[in-house]
């Protein structure tokens, strides 16, 4: 005889037998979020269908209609409603198909809500002293790291925090290291993080492109450099991180300059302000020369005027004397033409002047009468005469 | 937090950070359209000076490893 059982009885029973984890594999469908909370999907394979129920708050894996995934979880069969389903705890991406859905669709998420804005971005220091490492100590990444640094340059101090950089519990790992270098005092906490590993496959880097990293990296109070190695999709993580470097090595070169070439930028330094001081200096020395020659030619200005006034005088002499002589040769010409004009030279050569007694020139014979008296003027003395006829 | 202390590392009085800082300073102050001649060449001297450390400095110091240990989780 069997025993009789009430509905309640029996769903309790019913529900101790079947109690227990499990993990199931199947492809989504039917997948809804209701008010916000709760969460409803069929899970199915080519021949059935499994119900699965969960809240937001323990999945926060973005999933979608024609996703692969392995989920955990116990069967219930609700008392209220009479359903039997998987009450989901937690769910795993299946095949690279999936993770990269799954990848895409949280990017985009996290993207419209500025997660990964260039505009919030801040600049590395130009010249850090502390360098904080969220990597894995025995990575060959890790190594590469600090050889580059070792290589380029000295007196830093490289803290490393170690962390799980996959598999269970990476997520939780690096999420705390961003805190504790955070909480790290003044004179401690690095000028910049370092999120470092090497490359993998999208399953290996799914710590890297869980939507917590992302946001650790994004709130990290101290700037921070990824560099993790890969050939494809670049993680949630490096795309929320201040500056993405291509590679472990790579994230060295970007955080501290060359020796050599800080070297050279210090001579050349050097060397522009010896050449500016040589130009100051040049300037100075033309300033000089000609603030003397200036002062110099203000002190014999008086001389030269006076030189001037002596030359011009001299000049003006010079043409006075000129014209002295000029004037002195026309006076002895004149004296020349008067004296060979001077009746008495006339007289000389045997001509002589009559006058008569007013002392007139007698030129014409009818200008006298008979017995008038003339004077005959002669070289020598003279002859009074009476004119015996006219 | 606790950090794991290299032991026997003395620190360098000489401050990098400080001294390229005062380099800079120097290094901008040149730039101006006329300096003074003797402080130029007093400021050109230290500036030699800073250099010629910082050379030093970054050829001889290695760098430090540390170890951020874990809270507990």
């Amino acid at each position: 005889m069997l025993p009789v059982l009430s509905v309640s009885e029996f769903i309790d029973q019913i529900n101790g037998i079947i109690a227990g984890e499990f993990e199931i594999e199947g492809e989504i469908s039917q997948y809804k979020i209701s008010q916000g909370k709760w969460i409803f999907f069929d899970l199915k394979d080519e021949r059935s269908v499994l119900n699965c129920f969960s809240t937001v708050f323990m999945l926060r894996a973005p999933l979608e209609d024609g996703m692969k995934v392995r989920v955990l979880g116990y069967p219930k069969i609700h008392e209220k409603s009479g359903r039997f389903s998987l009450t989901v705890q937690g769910v795993q991406m299946v095949g690279e198909g999936a993770l990269k859905r799954a990848y895409e669709l949280l990017k985009n998420r996290l993207e419209a809500e500025g997660i990964f804005n260039t505009e919030r971005k801040r600049a590395l220091p130009r010249l850090p002293k502390i360098i904080g490492v969220i990597a894995s100590r025995e990575s060959a990444a890790f190594g590469d790291f600090t050889r580059i640094l070792n290589n380029r340059w000295g007196g830093l101090e490289i803290i490393i925090r170690h962390v799980l950089v996959q598999g269970e519990g990476a997520v939780a790992d690096i999420i705390s290291a961003f805190a504790d270098f955070d909480a790290c005092q003044e004179n401690e906490r690095p000028d910049a993080i370092a999120l470092i590993r090497g490359g993998g496959s999208l399953e290996d880097l799914a710590a890297f492109n869980s939507e917590e990293v992302a946001r650790a990296v994004y709130s990290s109070r101290i700037p921070v450099i990824s560099g993790v190695g890969h050939e494809r999709d670049v993680t949630l993580a490096e795309l929320a991180a201040d500056v993405r470097a291509s590679t472990p090595s790579n994230a060295a070169e970007m955080l501290v300059p060359n020796r050599r070439d800080f070297f050279s930028e210090l001579s050349f330094g050097l060397e522009r302000m010896l050449e500016n001081l040589n130009h100051n200096i040049l300037h100075a020395r033309h300033n000089t020369e000609q603030s003397l020659y200036l002062l110099s030619s203000r002190l014999e200005a008086p001389v030269t005027k006076a030189k001037s006034v002596l030359n011009m005088f001299a000049n003006s002499f010079n043409k006075l004397m000129a014209v002295l002589s000029s004037q002195k040769t026309g006076l002895d010409f004149a004296r020349r033409l008067l004296a060979n004009c001077d009746p008495r030279n006339v007289l000389h050569k045997g001509y002589s002047i009559t006058r008569n007694k007013k002392g007139r020139v007698i030129r014409r014979a009818k200008e006298v009468g008979t017995g008038e008296d003339i004077v005959i003027e002669l070289s020598e003395g003279a002859i009074n005469a009476i004119v015996k006829n006219s | 937090m606790p950090l794991l202390k290299i032991p026997n590392m003395p620190e360098k009085k000489f401050n990098f950070a400080k001294s390229y800082e005062d380099l800079q300073k120097i290094t901008e102050w040149f730039e101006k359209e006329e300096i003074d001649l003797e402080e130029g060449i007093k400021k050109f001297e230290e500036g030699a000076k800073l250099v010629k450390e910082l050379q030093e400095y970054l050829s001889k110091m290695e760098n430090k490893i540390k170890e951020l240990k874990k809270t507990n989780l």
